[in-house]
Order: C-alpha cells, then sequence, then structure tokens
C-alpha cells in the first residue's frame, strides 16, 4: 500500500501541499485532479523523494521512506515508478537508448508487449527525441517506466497535449497495467472523463489541501462549486 | 549586489558539489568511451575559436611589446620577450576567456535545460545518480578540453606573434624564435600550463555546477548561462592574481 500522511510542502513561503492526505492500494486507480499550479507535481514528486516534504510521512508496503537519504530511496523508486509531465527522455540518446539507460538484462522481456500497449512500433526507436512528435516522447516514456514493473505508477497528466485517439490508448494502458501487474496507479489529469471512467477514486486539491475524495460518482453529484466547474468543463468538451 | 552570506554560500556549494563529482570519478573512474565522445563534442565546437584567439591574442601582444622595444633599440628581443610574457600572463587569461563563452555558457545550458525539464530527475528514478552518470564525465570531459585547448591555444600564439612580426613589425621569423629559449624559462612553461589547467578546472566546474542547479521555468536556463558567464570570468582574474602573486612571492623568497 502506498500512503501518505500529512505532507506539507512550502516554497519559499508560499504553502503548495497543506497537510495532504492519500492512500492507495495495489490495483487501484486514483486520480489527482486540481486547477493548475495547484501542486500536483510537486505531490508526485514529493512521494518518490524528488522534492523532500517539509512535514508528513510517505509510507510504502509499510515501510516509511527517508528522502534524504538517495541509497535508500533507489529501492523506493524500483518500487514506485513516475512518468514525468513532461517526457523526460536523455535528448542525447536515442529512443531505444532511453529505454535501456540503466536497465537490467532480463527487463528487457517486457518491451514488445509495452510498445504494443502503447501502440508503438518498434521502427521508431532507432530514432532521437527532438525527431518524434511529443505523444511519441510521452510514449516511450510510459514504457521507460512500464519496462521497470513497479508496484506503484504515478503519471502525471498522462494525456494532456494528446489527441483523442492516443488519450484512449493511454487509458487502456493504465487498465491493462492495472489488470495485469496489480499495479497500483495514482494519475494526475485535467481529464474529467476519463477519470470517471477509470478511477476507483478520485481526489480534488486547491489551496494546498485535499477539498474532496471519493467515488466517481460520488464526484459527479456533488454540489461543491469548485467540483461543479469542474463537470461543467466536461460537459462542454463533450459537446 | 548579493549579499556576502549568500555569496560565501555559494562558494561553499561550488566547492562541495566539485569535490563530490571529482571524488566520484576517482573512485567509479570513467568509460574511455563516454570520455571521448564528451571531449569530441567540446573540443570540435571549440577548436576554430581557440586557433583564431592564440593567433591574434599573439599577435597584438608583440605588436604592443613591440612598441615599448622599439625606443630603445631592442626589437631584435621581441620574440623573447613577447613570448613569455604571453604564455605566462595574458595568454592563458584572454584565451581562457574565449573558451568561458564558448563552452562554458553551452555546457551550462545544456545541463540547466535537462535539470528543469525533469532529465535529471528522470534518472534519479531509474535508479541512477545523474551526479555519476551525466555531471562526472561531462566535467571531467570539459576540464580536459578546456585544458589541451588552451595548452593548443597557447602554442598557437607563438605563431600569431611570428605571423604580425615579419609582416608588419619588420623582425624576421628566424630573429623572433632566436631569442625564445633565452626568455622562455622552463618556469614560464610551468605557469601557462598550471594556469590553463585551473581554468580548465574552473570552466568545467563552475558551468556543470550552475547548470547542474538551475530550477523554475526557461528564463531561469538563461540566468544560468549568464551567471556561468560572469562568474567564471572573475574567477579566471582572481586565480589568475592568486597564481601570479604566489609566484612572485616563491620567486622573491628564492632570490633572498
Ligand atoms: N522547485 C520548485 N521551487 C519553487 N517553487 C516550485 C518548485 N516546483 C514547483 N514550484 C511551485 O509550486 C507550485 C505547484 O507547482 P506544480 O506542482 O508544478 O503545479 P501543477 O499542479 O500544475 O502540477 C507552483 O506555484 C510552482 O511555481
Ligand atoms: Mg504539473
Amino acid at each position: 500500500m502506498l500512503e501518505l500522511k500529512s505532507i506539507t510542502k512550502k516554497f519559499a513561503n508560499k504553502v503548495v501541499l497543506n497537510s495532504v492526505n492519500l492512500r492507495l492500494q495495489r490495483s487501484q486507480i486514483l486520480f489527482v485532479l486540481g486547477r493548475s499550479g495547484v501542486g500536483k507535481s510537486v505531490l508526485l514528486k514529493t512521494i518518490v523523494g524528488l522534492i523532500p516534504q517539509d512535514r508528513g510521512e510517505v509510507w510504502i508496503n509499510g515501510e516509511k521512506t527517508d528522502p534524504l537519504n538517495e541509497e535508500k530511496m533507489v529501492t523506493v523508486r524500483q518500487k514506485c515508478g513516475l512518468v514525468f509531465q513532461m517526457p523526460a527522455l536523455l535528448d542525447s540518446l536515442t529512443l531505444q537508448e532511453n529505454l535501456e539507460f540503466g536497465l537490467e538484462g532480463n527487463q528487457k522481456s517486457g518491451l514488445r508487449k509495452y510498445l504494443d500497449w502503447v501502440q508503438l512500433s518498434e521502427g521508431v526507436l532507432s530514432r532521437y527525441p527532438s525527431e518524434v512528435s511529443f505523444g511519441t516522447q510521452k510514449k516511450v516514456s510510459v514504457v521507460r517506466t512500464l519496462l521497470r514493473e513497479p508496484q506503484f505508477i504515478l503519471f502525471d497528466e498522462p494525456t494532456t497535449g494528446l489527441d483523442p485517439v492516443s488519450r484512449e490508448v493511454t487509458n487502456q494502458m493504465i487498465r491493462n497495467v492495472v489488470k495485469e501487474s496489480e499495479t497500483g496507479c495514482v494519475v494526475v489529469s485535467h481529464d474529467i472523463q476519463s477519470a470517471i471512467e477509470l478511477a476507483n477514486s478520485i481526489m480534488l486539491l486547491d489551496e494546498g489541501r485535499v477539498v474532496f475524495e471519493g467515488t466517481p460518482e460520488a464526484f459527479r453529484n456533488s454540489d461543491q462549486g469548485l467540483i461543479r466547474s469542474f463537470c461543467k468543463g466536461m460537459v462542454v468538451l463533450d459537446a | 549586489m548579493p549579499d556576502l552570506k549568500e555569496l560565501m554560500g555559494s562558494i561553499g556549494n561550488w566547492f562541495l558539489f566539485s569535490k563530490r563529482v571529482i571524488g566520484l570519478f576517482f573512485r567509479e573512474g570513467i568509460s574511455r568511451k563516454v570520455l571521448i565522445q564528451q571531449m569530441y563534442q567540446v573540443g570540435v565546437r571549440s577548436m576554430v575559436t581557440t586557433c583564431v584567439a592564440g593567433i591574434f591574442v599573439g599577435a597584438i601582444l608583440a605588436i604592443q611589446i613591440n612598441l615599448q622595444l622599439k625606443d630603445f633599440g631592442a626589437q631584435s628581443f621581441l620574440g623573447g620577450l613577447s613570448t613569455s610574457t604571453t604564455i605566462r600572463n595574458l595568454g592563458p587569461v584572454l584565451i581562457a576567456f574565449l573558451l568561458s563563452g564558448r563552452v562554458g555558457a553551452f555546457s551550462s545550458a545544456e545541463l540547466g535545460t535537462m535539470a528543469i525539464t525533469d532529465q535529471l530527475n528522470a534518472i534519479r528514478c531509474l535508479g541512477l545518480n545523474p551526479l555519476a552518470v551525466i555531471i562526472m564525465p561531462r566535467l571531467v570531459a570539459l576540464t580536459i578540453s578546456s585544458f589541451l585547448l588552451l595548452v593548443l591555444g597557447l602554442g598557437l600564439t607563438v605563431f600569431g606573434g611570428i605571423i604580425i612580426s615579419s609582416i608588419y613589425l619588420n623582425v624576421n621569423p628566424l630573429q623572433f624564435v632566436s631569442h625564445i629559449p633565452q626568455f622562455v624559462s622552463g618556469s614560464s612553461i610551468f605557469i601557462g600550463v598550471l594556469k590553463s589547467f585551473l581554468f580548465g578546472l574552473i570552466i568545467g566546474t563552475i558551468s556543470c555546477f550552475v547548470g547542474y542547479k538551475t530550477t523554475g521555468g526557461a528564463e531561469e536556463v538563461g540566468r544560468s548561462v549568464r551567471r556561468t558567464a560572469v562568474v567564471t570570468l572573475v574567477s579566471i582574474i582572481v586565480i589568475d592574481f592568486l597564481v601570479s602573486f604566489v609566484v612572485e612571492s616563491v620567486t622573491q623568497l628564492i632570490m633572498s
């Protein structure tokens, strides 16, 4: 289980995360929603220790993490993968080299399957990141994390900037990884429709706090102002 | 004006960073392939700049020193004097200035971009240490390449001096070269090489440090490049002063 206990993070004098709690079992999907700049990316980076929290604790499978101990964080990051908001591929390496960077031999076996999941052809892998589309870069960065077969995966806006077809491919990929490997997924997104389709629970952040947490049904039926305006956005998208 | 405390803090952090990265180099070594690849990139990018700089620096100093010697009818010493001055004093500084603009700016922009686009964080998430796999090879390659380029540039200053002297100052090449051994002592060469090494180290460590520490948006990469340029230039001047000062003092000590 992945558990956050009252995580607080300040930058300069701005409180970005204010006592945020979160629980995620394996095989579950949690969608995290919130306006841009609310601290969603910071939250994910805190979980894997890229940004140490000021207060609060992160527990993974009953073990408390120590973000100041880089060596111990290596094992945490093996258990909990992060797919960044930007593709974050190394510009100087081909896509293939990016996928194999730091990979152990036995981890390469799943490559064909994962490429299938995101509908990438192997032919494209000899190119450099700058030579392929943003969507392809994002898919490669997803595969990079899938290959390591973590027990939890944190996706930071996996469908933002993608066309509707790629968005559906990405959603199906998330379903696959949950079904096949019992992976627990945290998905940061602006895509309410995907959230309602995929999520076991939805969490809404505003001004550093969790202002809603519950099932997709409860989310849809809530009369909280912010949730209504989020859902209105969805209706507009649907039209 | 950054306050003094902040400045001392930055210098301390730069020192710890350099110590850590250089420690990694001595502990873990570096793959020859990666080193050559990186050095090739730096070297090729800056070869022309360095050659042009070397030749012109040699020419400029020959003209300046000729002005002073002419009045004493001592032009035959031109080659010896200008070569000695160039190698131990102004040559390394001027060439290092150019290299810091070329090599240093490029490296801090490259690493800054990697930092703000989460490329370095992604490496951490793959269970690797970006200091070991990205920064260390670059820092070592930058330092070695800058050093070699500086030595190459210094060598070319002699050619610059010869060319300008024979076409403009009426000192023929043979005359120019004949007094070089007399003036250019082993210590001049040692000082030139020592400065080249220290300047290479400065360019390498500062550009990597500033690039690595970049946070925020794209405009921060620009700020890092500017910071690298300014800090490197000031550091080169300070180191130049310190080396000259120490060497002078030691010479005095030995003489007395
Ligand atoms: N390394 C950092 N240093 C200072 N401020 C930061 C840093 N990272 C993020 N922030 C700030 O934290 C806030 C939340 O950012 P982020 O998590 O990226 O938002 P989002 O919810 O859009 O992902 C923003 O105001 C951002 O400027
Ligand atoms: Mg974000």
